[in-house]
């Protein structure tokens, strides 16, 4: 017996590491059955060598070496839909990381942008007084009482000077609808999402329960959010930290999330926008892992685009339930890659593929991912990147295209 | 008594059936559910409840067959109207609806047997012990005010 | 603790090996029940189904003039019958015993040792207080009608059919298609053996077809389902076939003739067949029918050109559906599965790509009678250089089908030797694991490995036409981890196979209700044990052969279909059935004749004397579901075995403090 046991502690080094990991929300991972499907559908495989089903196996059996693919993941979750034993994988690797964070035994680049979350609420390390400026100088109003939606802008649209234009295209599309908004200025912080699936449980508490404050005292019957990731943040995990599955269209209580494209698409359907002027151009529509597989909104952007007078559409190879992924997500967007295996560069290959001379998404990270890939590879002027409200703002403005 | 009391009247051929595959299977559930097997949930009359509760039960389960797939071919259609009928007469002497419920569980559904126990005991288990309240059928003094947890 | 009513009941508490005693303490489930009034005796013992047990109680009644029997042991599904049995060779009335369910109920359900004892002693106590009132019932022999129904047409239904014929009952076979041989008249092959499926299976045919004892009954299905155990009425409706079989001669010249083409079912739409057809040139009966949705006659009024070239005259414009009701004495289930076809095979490109077919459009892609007269080739006619075979498509799957279907892993490597040996192409077979329990299957898997299939360890996760070299263009791409060589592939290959498992047949569902058998949630039906009843059901009478009970290979299915058939034999031929006593009955002193009860009979037993103005059960009629009982306001219609009293006493000993 006794040489079994110390058989066992050789064979597994880290089973401890293992055990912790089922009981913080990976307990899935006993139910694996090692079919490989994750590493054939996830998009790191043309790029590198990634293997989800090996991830599982050597953390479930206490093996050495999952903490070098931990950070990998970016979490578009085509392994959790395609698993045969539907199994939250983006979870698990959540569940490695928050351990690994623990330990300090994460990449230091994280340590920036998770520091300025604790520090000033959003994790690009502006001051926390900067954020209004924009909606400011766009006089957006302030929310509040007979206001019908709050609109909720993602960190990266309030500070970051690409990011800004899509917030200004929003609300010329907004005051377009006659729709009636407000802003929450200063008092709004990071939704949290990434902090989350970056494995800072604790970053993520601080900012959902600073949040959760300001919903109480605003009380939105309905909130407009700007990224995906504040979507499922609020309609997923600002109840269940834990993102298991749930049919829960309308998000939780009184409050209903939206995506700001839900809204336009119902704008344009109900006849509140009318988009006149033509743009004329071949566009590709990118489907952010959050908004589309996380939260099923497909359709609404792709109406919104086919309202556009001139705008001719081309989907890509991988498009709706398939979609690639920018490689943003779970932190990636805080993470390093280098030129040429970053996961956007597969999705500008697809992009020119199509044809397309415009790639539309309504994410701020796949913006500013995207963009990036196509400055690396020095094709700015074959391919640009512009969000959905933007090419409808630009449809909606009066004068011929 | 500290814990909810729980009679649950099952049919022989779906919810019986069911309630031995959570055993096959191993599942475990509330053991506060005492179960009474009847051949068809069509047999089940109103007194079989008001006599359950009378007797220091705080809540009774009723299991039948899936709609369209009564052994007896409707029975269980009987048995919902009978039960609703119940279940409204006793809100008049204020007996919480939730102390009654019916559910259709089939011949497969061993989880979701062991599930609704589990589930109905704690709904027992919130609406407390029904205690005096029984009194309206008998006179009888039941149980303490709280459950001690 | 009641009062003594002078019963001298006996208790016995199984142990069931260690499934009962490891959770409750049986010995003091025995010391409790020694409590209540009028227990002359409670033991507890190792396995009382066993004869050593039974033999227990038969001693004890004898020794200690036991009159009542209480059994905490299994659930009474199991063994009600076994200790029912054990009291009537004591002398005793059967239903004189009683038994408690603390396994299937308690022990194996409950996570506390003290919970789970405190609730076997509850329901013991129950028990011995309903089992005072119980009140001596008798079995009623009745007739059993001659004839069996089969239902379903395939392989399964088509032995259990013969066999039933052979051995002298007369059979109705009813299949909703126009022609019998199910699913296994489409194969070429089978697996291990790579016998040729037409070859073995024609022959049964033609004698389902010729048989003196046969009844067949194609393009029907049956309707409706009446009647009581060992008597049932079958209602069968026969659609209109626009063609009389009885003048026909099946010369096969209106084929020829019409004009009017539609995709085949049976070669799954790869060709396309005519408005008046047979499905297959080896159709039982091979007679044709004409499909009124594709006929151009019944369209636009015009064409009729089966009709001018027909010599006979055999077709009939006017034509309608036939019912036909039948007597029977038992009825086979053997309604078959259908093809997964669900969302999985379209996440693999099926529909998106011509060159992906799923294993039906092979099998017939691979039959000699087929749209390529068995020629393996791809939609232009090319042969293929490289083919990848897709195990557990949809299947194992938690979000389709969570069961393996037994059959796909063999069948799959029977497709990589047939396309080795027609056409020598690469063969590239991804699974998760190979499943080879059967009798030389595992030597068959052997074998094809030796024949050189590329046997890959992963599940495919995409197939897609997106190249990203030189090698890769025009092709395929199957894109899976080998899981053991930890490497995630793309094999470029010209042709990709799909494997799906075997789901339920929908029409298996309205069967399974019109003969009140259940169905388990993947919609199969379900057998009375799995294990000691695997062909029997919840109805007497009733018996399951192939597919319809769970996927199966075809030796299993014929396996199973002669056994319902020995069943429905049996049942059939021994001519009388024993009814329980469990029945209903109304107190002619308590009835006033208010006649509720008279329409709730769901099976029309009771009916009004209108002499004596009261209501009277047919017992033969009676199943014992007591809606009566529940609803008769006098008290006077009760159900036996399940009386007021005994159900409130039960309601007493199970809530007693």
């Amino acid at each position: 017996m006794a040489s079994a046991e110390v058989s066992l502690k050789i064979a597994a080094p880290m089973l401890e590491v293992a055990q912790t990991v089922r009981e913080q929300g990976g307990e899935q991972l006993k139910e694996c059955y090692q079919c490989g499907t994750c590493t054939a559908v996830c998009p790191w495989g043309d790029l590198r060598s990634f293997s989800p089903r090996r991830f599982i196996e050597l953390a479930r059996t206490g093996l050495e070496g999952f903490e070098n693919d931990a950070w990998t993941c970016v979490t578009c979750k085509r392994c959790w839909d395609r698993c045969p034993q539907d199994i939250n994988i983006p979870q698990l690797f959540q569940s490695v990381r928050r351990i690994l964070l623990e330990s300090n035994s994460n990449p230091r680049t994280l340590n920036q942008p998770l520091g300025s979350l604790r520090a000033v609420g959003n994790p690009w390390g502006e001051p926390i007084e900067k954020r209004e400026t924009w909606a400011r100088q766009a006089e957006v109003p302030v929310y509040g009482p007979g206001v019908e939606h709050l609109l909720f802008t993602c960190c990266t649209n309030d500070y970051d000077a690409r990011n800004k234009l899509d917030s200004r295209a929003i609300v010329e599309v907004l005051r377009a609808a006659g729709a009636s908004f407000g802003h929450l200025g200063n008092d709004q912080r990071c939704c949290g999402d990434l902090a989350y699936t970056a494995g800072d449980t604790g970053a993520f508490e601080q900012m959902r329960e600073a949040n959760r404050a300001t919903f109480g005292r605003a009380r939105p019957g309905s909130v407009l959010v700007t990224s995906p990731h504040c979507l499922h943040a609020f309609r997923n995990r600002y109840d269940d930290p834990e993102g298991r599955r749930r049919d829960d269209g309308n998000g939780r209580g009184e409050t209903r999330y939206r995506h700001v494209v839900e809204l336009f698409a119902e704008a344009i359907k109900s006849g509140a926008l009318r988009p006149t002027r033509k743009v004329t151009r071949k566009v590709t529509y990118h489907d952010p892992c959050y908004l589309g597989r996380y939260n099923g909104v497909y359709d609404a952007p792709r109406e919104v685009l086919a309202a556009i007078p001139g705008l001719e559409l081309r989907e890509m190879a991988h498009h709706r339930e398939a979609s690639l992924c920018c490689g943003g997500g779970g932190g990636g967007v805080w993470v390093e890659t280098a030129k040429g295996e970053r996961l956007g560069d597969l999705l500008i290959r697809e992009a020119l593929a199509a044809g397309a001379e415009t790639i539309a998404t309504a994410c701020p990270f796949c913006v500013q991912m995207l963009e990036s890939s196509i400055l690396s590879f020095g094709l700015e002027e074959q391919l640009k990147v512009a969000t959905v409200a933007e090419l409808l703002a630009e449809s909606l403005r009066p004068g011929e295209g | 008594m500290s814990e909810p009391r729980i009679v649950a009247f099952l049919c022989h051929w779906c919810s019986y059936t069911g309630a031995d595959l959570a055993g096959t299977a191993r599942i475990k559930y509330s053991p506060n559910v005492r179960i009474i097997r009847v051949m068809c949930s069509g047999r089940i009359e109103p007194q079989f409840l008001l006599k359950a509760l009378r007797e220091g039960a705080d809540g009774v389960l009723v299991c039948g067959c899936h709609p369209g797939d009564c052994h007896y071919h409707e029975g269980n259609y009987k048995c919902l109207r009978r039960f609703l009928m119940l279940r409204q007469m006793l809100g008049q002497y204020g007996i919480e609806e939730g102390r009654l419920r019916l559910e259709w569980v089939s011949a497969s559904e061993g989880d979701r047997f062991a599930k609704l126990a589990d589930e109905f005991t704690e709904q027992i288990r919130a609406l407390g012990p029904l205690g005096g309240r029984a009194a309206f059928v008998e006179g009888t003094q039941q149980g303490g005010t709280s459950w001690a947890s | 603790m009641t009062k003594p009513s002078g019963h001298r009941i006996g208790v016995y508490v199984c142990h069931c090996g260690v499934n009962i005693s490891s959770v409750v303490d049986v010995t003091e489930v025995a010391a409790q029940a020694a409590k209540e009034g009028d227990v002359v005796l409670a033991k507890d013992y190792k396995f009382m189904c066993s004869a050593p047990g039974q033999d227990l109680i038969r001693a004890d009644i004898a020794e200690h003039k036991l009159d009542r029997v209480v059994v905490a042991a299994c659930s009474p599904r199991m063994h009600d019958d076994t200790f029912r049995g054990a009291c009537a060779k004591a002398g005793l009335n059967p239903y004189f015993s009683h038994m408690v369910n603390i396994r299937e109920q308690d022990s194996w359900v409950t996570k506390d040792k003290a919970l789970a004892t405190q609730k076997a002693v509850a329901l013991v106590r129950a028990a011995v207080r309903r089992v005072r009132r119980h009140e001596p019932l008798y079995s009623k022999e009745v007739d059993v009608q001659p004839g069996v129904l089969v239902i379903g047409g395939g392989i399964a239904g088509i032995q259990a059919a013969l066999t039933i014929a052979d051995g002298g009952q007369h059979v109705w076979l009813v299949e909703k298609e126009p022609t019998i041989g199910g699913h296994m008249a489409r194969f070429d092959k089978t697996f291990p053996t790579l016998d040729c499926s037409a070859c073995i299976l024609t022959p049964k045919m033609n004698a389902v077809g010729s048989h003196p004892n046969i009844t067949l009954l194609t393009s029907s299905e049956v309707k409706d389902v009446s009647g009581y155990v060992g008597n049932f009425r079958a209602v069968i409706e026969t659609r209109a076939r626009y063609v009389d079989h009885d003048v026909c001669n099946g010369c096969g010249l209106c084929m020829e003739k019409c004009p009017k083409k539609v995709p085949s079912e049976f070669d799954e739409g790869l060709i396309p067949r005519k408005a008046i057809y047979v499905p297959f040139p080896q159709a039982v009966p091979n007679k044709p029918v004409i499909d009124r949705d594709a006929c151009i006659y019944f369209q636009n009024g015009k064409c009729k050109a089966c009709e001018k070239i027909c010599g006979p005259q055999a077709i009939r414009w006017d034509d309608q559906p036939k019912t036909t009701e039948i007597q029977v004495g038992s009825v086979v289930v053997a309604t078959g599965f259908e093809m997964y076809r669900g969302p999985a095979l379209a996440e693999l490109g099926y529909g998106k790509y011509p060159e992906v077919y799923h294993a039906l459009e092979f099998e017939r892609l691979n039959n000699a009678s087929g749209p390529t007269e068995g020629k393996i080739a791809m939609r232009d006619g090319r042969t293929p250089q490289s083919v990848a075979i897709v195990h557990c498509v949809g299947s194992r799957d938690k979000k389709y089908k969570p069961y393996c279907s037994r059959v796909c892993c063999m069948y799959s490597l029977k497709f990589a030797h047939l396309i080795q040996e027609k056409t020598g192409a690469e063969v590239w077979e991804f699974y998760i694991d190979v499943r080879s329990p059967g009798k030389a299957y595992e030597e068959f898997y052997d074998r094809i490995r030796e024949e050189g299939a590329h046997l890959i360890r992963g599940k495919v996760g995409q197939v897609t036409d997106q190249a990203l070299t030189d090698d890769e263009r025009g092709k395929l791409i199957v894109v899976a981890e080998d899981t053991l060589a930890q490497q995630r592939l793309r094999v470029p290959v010209d042709m990709v196979i799909l494997s799906p498992g075997l789901a339920s047949a929908p029409k298996s569902l309205a069967v399974a209700q019109l003969l009140k058998c259940s169905t388990d949630k993947d919609g199969f039906l379900i057998e009375k044990h799995p294990k000691l009843a695997p062909i029997e059901t919840a109805t007497d009478g009733v018996f399951l052969a192939g597919c319809c009970q769970g996927p199966k290979d075809i030796p299993d299915t014929v396996a199973q279909a002669q056994g319902a058939a020995s069943l429905a034999l049996q049942f059939v031929g021994k001519g009388k059935v024993l009814i329980e006593g469990r029945t209903a009955w109304a107190d002619d002193q308590l009835c006033s004749g208010c006649r509720i009860c008279n329409s709730l009979c769901p099976y029309g037993a009771i009916t009004f004397d209108e002499a004596k103005k009261i209501s009277v059960v047919n017992e033969v009629l009676c199943k014992g579901c007591g809606t009566c009982a529940a609803a008769c306001p006098s008290g006077a219609a009760q159900a036996r075995h399940f009386k007021d009293d005994q159900i409130f006493t039960e309601i007493e000993g199970v809530l007693a403090p």
